[in-house]
């Protein structure tokens, strides 16, 4: 079994994709970053990674203009063939900007709305405690239902919305929702910090319904080794909780 | 009463650019794009002087080296390409964007505490277009311009303030 290969899919003004790259291949997957107009080199892989940064500075709205692009359209007929697809921050308001989150039809059924904050009005960066709400996605299979564990993150546009009636619900039945804010015992209080954006029912991370595209606003990337994660440095290289995002990511394509 | 502020970028805006392009690209014949922040503040009619002059002259929602603001008290086009209500060749919409909840806190918080302005009651922000299109079915595109670009239902909604007749119609 030679090495999967995942493509990150770079648009301008993006700035994770070095540390996404290095995170794939750490796990033991290869990682070509490819630029979004390198439209002739995007199908093919494995699977996708979209990553974290500043696609088109945000102009309009955080990832709307980069979900507009070709490099969607392949990067959706991917998906079809059930190829995992993972949006990280940015590349999460891409895919939902997109309509491939939740992707119950092709219309855009949510958003990433401006944080509420009480404090501070758009970007703000913090460390949260995320409960992970569903394991049944490719992504999210090498953690325990229940499991609470700390990721960073950094974002002005990264509440989950929308004004599609029973979406919620429907989620929260199918177990499409990954992982939830929640305080540190993994209640899910709906105030700040504890949802650190307004996020409706403290989403953090949603998949698709077939569980091979997931959108989520944490950077797992920055919470690879024990090192990253605060007041953890002695401890260094040994795996901090986003790796397995990464882990899961490999474990889904080793199945097929 | 109601006073009404646009503001916009004396240096080119890339927002505007990358928009207009992308609107292109997915074949929406918009001929022209100008965006501005828009702030309205509803006020005691005491402070509108006060209230006018401290805006434009404290760098708040108003930075002089590289934005100009427009007072936009009524609804006649203007010959001033950068006012909102500019009488273009081509036919053009005013639209207004904003979020379901307009309401800015912060910049209440700021005038009446920072700056020290009594009065002032409430304050929205949001984006105003203006949207140029050469199709006779011009308002049908910029609908189209707002569902697949300008716009997200799920926490934005907006207002088609008004048609400013083309010079060459």
């Amino acid at each position: 079994m030679g090495n999967k290969r995942i493509a990150v899919i770079y648009f301008p003004g993006m700035n994770c994709e070095n540390e996404t790259a290095h995170a794939i291949r750490a796990v033991g997957m290869s990682a070509d970053i490819i630029r979004w107009n390198m439209l002739d080199e995007v199908a093919g892989h494995d699977g996708y990674v979209l990553p974290g940064g500043w696609s088109y500075e945000d102009r309009v709205r955080a990832g709307v203009v980069a979900a507009r692009d070709p490099v969607v359209s392949i990067i959706k007929e991917e998906a079809e063939e059930g190829k995992p697809i993972l949006g990280i921050c940015n590349g999460a308001q891409i895919l939902v900007e997109s309509g491939m989150i939740p992707g119950i039809s092709s219309n855009v059924q949510a958003a990433l709305a401006p944080n509420i904050n009480p404090f501070i009005r758009g970007y703000y960066c913090t460390w949260v405690h995320l409960r992970i709400s569903s394991v049944s996605n490719a992504f999210t299979s090498l953690y325990k239902k229940g499991e609470v564990v700390r990721m960073p993150i950094a974002h002005g546009e990264g509440r989950f919305t929308t004004t599609e009636e029973g979406l919620v619900d429907y989620l929260e039945e199918k177990g499409m929702i990954s992982m939830k804010y929640t305080d540190k015992n993994g209640h899910t209080l709906s105030s700040f910090p504890f949802n650190p954006n307004g996020a409706l029912n403290n989403i953090a991370a949603v998949s698709n319904e077939e569980g091979n595209v997931m959108a989520m606003m944490p950077h797992p990337e920055r919470a690879f080794y024990m090192r990253q994660v605060p007041c953890s440095h002695k401890e260094g290289l040994s795996p901090a909780p986003g790796r397995r995002i990464f882990e899961s990511m490999k474990k889904s394509l080793e199945k097929d | 009463m109601l006073i009404e502020l646009a503001v916009g970028l004396k240096v080119p805006d890339n927002v505007e650019i990358t928009a207009l392009r992308t609107l292109r690209a997915l074949s929406i014949n918009v001929a022209s794009l100008k965006r501005w922040e828009y702030y309205s503040f509803e006020i005691d009619e005491n402070m509108e002087e006060q209230l006018r002059e401290t805006l434009l002259s404290v760098d708040v929602i108003v930075n002089a080296n590289k934005n100009y603001a427009l007072w936009i008290d009524n609804e006649q086009a203007d010959m001033d390409k950068n006012h909102p209500r500019y009488m273009g060749r081509l036919p053009s919409f005013l639209v207004l964007v904003e979020e379901q909840d307009p309401a800015d806190e912060h910049l209440l918080r700021i005038i009446s505490e920072r700056l020290l302005i009594g009065g002032v009651k409430h304050v929205e922000r949001g984006t105003l277009w203006r949207i140029s299109t050469p199709e006779k079915e011009g308002e049908g595109i910029v609908r189209q311009a707002l569902e697949q670009l300008l716009f997200n239902r799920h926490y934005q909604k907006y207002k088609i303030l008004g048609k400013i007749r083309g010079g060459g119609e």
